[in-house]
């Protein structure tokens, strides 16, 4: 296999905080080869916001931050390389879009400046050639009009707009991996579907890795090559989209899926939720973190603290101690 | 747009005529030295008080004072004579007026050049040494009153009467000339109020850029700015400041235009013969004319600075426009 | 719910060519009116009782003002709303008090729709306190602990504030209030869209029993087909303040007839059937 374009080993993120230190990511490791889309599916609390954030290099200096593992991107070392040398890969051959384009994007600049800036951030052209550049990259983003809307301020585009806009603008020094940090869950249905297909079309077009970090299990299903799942800041499960979804090995994984509204399915068959909460971030459970919550949790489940270990079909990795026969009981 | 200003130019016009008349009420409804017998002198004899009190227009009801007074603006735009002598109100006023701008500009601009910088060094260290350093300063000059101030400054460097004579005292103002024909003279004697009237505002708009600027860094776009691989200078001073800057705008026109009015406590310490003395000594002498005068400037320039304000604010913020359909 | 060709009983609520303009305005200081917004152009519907019909549509179409209007928050501006066959639509505030025993809202954002000052069991007995419910504040001190128990929190966490509970926690929270003063019908204005999924299958769940326990009557409003396919009895798309379809779940999903109905049913997206 070729070398991964990212690669991450173990990486522990905490922050101290007066109630204590929450250990936001707590031993994740994952890898994106190149042109492939790894999906990260988590829900709150999971870490999995604070993981790329991470890789982007935006939780150093923040406020009791402690990073600890390897990070590894395009041969640079992530987390010892200094900030000068983490902010020319930013924007340029590592780029990210975030969750809420009103709120990402700066109110008070006009969004085609705003992408001028960021060719102008990495590339010693003139202002000239950095507007038809934007302006370009616009219409690839499937902006209608582009040149008109060069001039426009955030608050005059619609929310689709606006996030073709932030995509525009992470793509514009056509980056090697893009992270997407839940890029359709502020927009309407109709629209995501068409955010998706877009990142999908453009990742093939520039042959771009991507990580996109959703909740939404439908998501990754749509875009994904690969999923990783994360709860209380560990992995609990990877693999291929397909077996993953179709067979999942891990518990909450599953119980993820079940509780997944579908247009498929006997219109009965109602979701079904997960008992209970995540845990605290800073006082997670002993043993397994998912164990208080697991329909299928054993006496060994409270102390035994699981690792990623190969599981289904070979592809799958699960962190759960139990026989898949154990697992397979709970499935209707 | 325009529609707009002109709502505004009129509604300074109704705040005018208000304020023109519950100066007058409140002068006759006040106890306060009597005009007449400050300007008849000593032991009058009640024939010249008569006469003075008849003079002045005094032995009319108030509000037939106020009628021919608001005739006298409209028709005229005369505001009227000085009860103490005679000297034409807005004659008066014209001509104190350049130093009270001289103050308040040159003043702000001082304030701006430490206040500002002060400010995005704190937000920039937001809760660590340097920034409860100038915090604390802050907030020790916030609460310093203005005319203290100006007392320790005089006592500390006046050139006359202070322990180290470095700079110009009270009363150094020149009796001729402004600031534009006069600036040899002028500015020298400026120096310690504009420091002063600096000093208390630096601290004030210190602490305001510090709190704005810290919440802007909490913005999504600013962490979109640091994601583009932006340098933290311009993500800061760029991206931060000039979000941060519009609130700071809006004080600032404020401030302006009460100064615009008369810094009446550091005029009065500093002797500059501005409209906020002239304030003072018609207070004192219930020179009523002057003292209606005065506010008069005062609510003037407050009300056309705030004016100011909102049109800059548009013109600093495009999600608001005024009079303009929706984009 | 109820097998066709019987008899029906009268709707709950009735809707009849529900206008809604808003006005707007120009200018900050001397506002002036430019022109209005029509969010709610003339729909009608019913909603049946014990039934729960789901309100589906995209930002902007109206499914929130309309769910305003449904309760009285806002004001029509033609149209009638019928509640239990009394028209409620111009009715003034005084006369509108006993209505709101009946009708109440859960709203979407558990973070913005809670007094982050108040204390739970103060917001879950604000409505039991200003409709004099209970004979005194020890009864309705009991009844608040009764009702958080309802929704599944600990009745010992009646004195802890918002920001100690979770998204999740904090919905129960509000739809604690809303049914504390056993009302008849639920305005649901997004219930579970700001929540985690497994969450929003726990508050769901939720609903679902007590609707069955305290015979409410829903309506659901989202803005995802998917959410809304096993809650809900008959289900309306709304689409720039119209209804575009109207019809029960099963025909909705197998046969969509309009075409931004089969739009939005072609954004959810595709998941592969798990063995």
């Amino acid at each position: 296999m070729s070398e991964p374009l990212l690669d991450v080993r173990d990486l522990r993120v905490s922050f101290a905080t007066p109630d204590g230190l929450v250990r936001a990511v707590d031993g994740v490791s994952f890898s994106v080869a190149p042109g492939r889309t790894l999906g990260i599916v988590g829900e709150s609390g999971s870490g999995k916001s604070v993981a790329v954030s991470t890789v982007m290099g935006l939780t150093r200096g923040a406020r009791g931050a402690t990073i600890a593992g390897e990070l590894r991107f395009a041969g640079h070392d992530l987390i010892h390389a200094g900030d000068e040398e983490l902010r020319r890969l930013r924007g340029n051959e590592l780029a990210m879009v975030f969750q809420d384009p009103m709120s990402s994007l700066h109110p008070l600049f006009r969004v085609g400046d705003q992408l001028v800036e960021a060719v102008r951030a990495h590339r010693p052209v003139g202002r000239r050639a950095a507007r038809i550049r934007a302006q370009d990259m616009l219409g690839l983003a499937g902006v209608p009009e582009p040149g008109r809307r060069m001039e426009a301020y955030p608050h005059e585009l619609s929310g689709g707009l606006r996030q073709r806009v932030m995509i525009a603008m992470a793509l514009v020094n056509e980056p090697r991996l893009l992270i997407a940090d839940e890029p359709t869950t502020a927009l309407d249905v109709t629209v995501q579907a068409q955010i998706l297909e877009l990142l999908a079309r453009l990742r093939d077009e520039l042959g771009m890795a991507m990580v996109l970090v959703t909740h939404d299990l439908g998501v990754v299903a749509q875009v994904a090559d690969d999923v990783a799942v994360m709860y209380a800041g560990r992995i609990v499960e990877t693999g291929p989209t397909r077996p993953l979804l179709r067979t999942p090995q891990h518990p909450y994984t599953w119980g993820l899926l079940r509780s997944t509204p579908r247009l498929d399915g006997p219109r009965d068959a109602w979701p079904v939720p997960i008992a209970g909460r995540p845990p605290s971030p800073i006082a997670p459970p002993a043993g397994c973190r998912f164990h208080p919550r697991c329909p299928s949790a054993l006496a060994p489940c409270a102390a035994i603290d699981p690792v990623l270990q190969p599981a289904g079909d070979g592809t799958q990795r699960a962190a759960c101690i139990l026989p898949a026969a154990v697992r397979e009981e709970e499935r209707p | 747009m325009g529609a707009y200003v002109v709502r505004r130019l009129l509604w300074l016009i109704a705040v005018l005529i208000a304020v023109s008349l519950v100066t007058f009420v409140i002068f006759y409804v006040l106890p306060s030295a009597d005009p007449v017998l400050l300007r008849a002198g000593k032991n009058p004899s009640p024939e010249v008080v008569q006469s003075i009190t008849h003079t002045l227009g005094l032995d009319r009801p108030w509000y037939v004072q106020y009628g021919r007074y608001m005739e006298r603006l409209v028709l005229h735009l005369d505001l009227g004579r000085s009860y103490q002598n005679d000297a034409s109100v807005r004659h008066l006023l014209w001509d104190r007026l350049p130093a009270t701008l001289a103050l308040a500009f040159g003043a702000m601009v001082l304030w701006l050049l430490i206040g500002i910088p002060l400010g995005i060094f704190s937000a920039v260290r937001h809760r660590r040494a340097g920034d409860r350093v100038v915090t604390g300063v802050s907030l020790l000059l916030v609460s310093a009153p203005v005319y203290w101030l100006g007392l320790v400054a005089l006592y500390v460097f006046s050139a006359d009467i202070g322990k180290l004579r470095w700079l110009e005292g009270a009363g150094s103002y020149p009796t001729h000339g402004t600031i534009f024909t006069n600036p040899g003279e002028v500015v020298p004697s400026l120096i310690l109020p504009w420091i002063v009237l600096a000093i208390s505002f630096a601290a004030i708009y210190a602490r305001f850029v510090r709190g704005s600027l810290v919440e802007v860094l909490r913005e999504d776009y600013i962490r979109t700015a640091r994601a583009k691989g932006l340098p933290e200078r311009t993500v800061v001073l760029k991206h931060g400041m000039r979000a941060a800057m519009t609130p700071v705008v809006t004080i600032l026109g404020l401030d302006l235009g009460i100064l615009l009015g008369g810094a009446i406590l550091v005029e009065t310490v500093f002797n500059v013969p501005g409209i906020g003395r002239l304030a003072y000594d018609s207070i004192q002498t219930s020179d009523l004319p002057m003292i209606q005068g005065t506010v008069l400037a005062g609510a003037f320039f407050i009300v056309l600075l705030t004016l100011v304000v909102d049109l800059v604010y548009a013109f600093l913020d495009p999600r608001v426009r005024y009079g303009q359909g929706a984009p | 719910m109820s097998a066709p060709g019987l008899p029906q009983p009268p709707a709950l609520v009735e809707v009849r060519d529900l206008v809604k303009d808003f006005p707007v305005r120009r200018g900050v200081v001397f506002q002036r009116d430019a022109g209005t917004v029509r969010a709610v152009d003339g729909i009608s519907f019913d909603v049946r009782r014990g039934e729960t019909l789901g309100l589906v549509g995209e930002s902007g179409c109206g499914k929130s003002t309309t769910a305003r209007l449904v309760t009285r928050l806002l004001t029509p501006t033609a149209g009638t709303i019928a509640y239990d066959g009394r028209d409620v639509s111009t009715l003034g505030r005084r006369e509108l008090l006993p209505l709101r025993r009946e009708m109440q809202l859960v709203f979407q954002d558990p973070y913005a729709s809670l007094n982050p000052r108040m204390t739970i069991g103060a917001i879950v007995g604000e409505p039991l306190r200003i409709h004099r419910i209970g004979s005194g504040a020890q009864e309705r001190r009991a009844r608040v602990r009764e009702l958080l128990d309802r929704v599944g929190l600990d009745p010992e966490h009646h004195n802890r504030y918002p920001h100690e509970f979770s998204g999740g926690q904090r919905q129960r929270v509000g739809i604690a209030r809303a049914i504390a003063l056993g009302p008849r019908l639920i305005v649901a204005d997004e219930p579970v869209s700001a929540l985690d999924v497994s969450i929003q299958a726990q508050i769901l769940a939720l609903l679902r029993e007590l609707q069955a326990d305290l015979g409410l009557t829903i309506l659901f409003i989202a803005h995802d087909l998917a959410v809304v396919r096993h809650a809900c009895d008959r289900v309306a798309v709304m689409r720039e303040g119209r209804i575009v379809e109207l019809a029960d779940a099963d025909t909705l999903y197998a046969a969509p007839q309009h075409p931004y109905t089969r739009a939005l049913l072609d954004a959810v997206p595709r998941m592969p059937r798990p063995d």
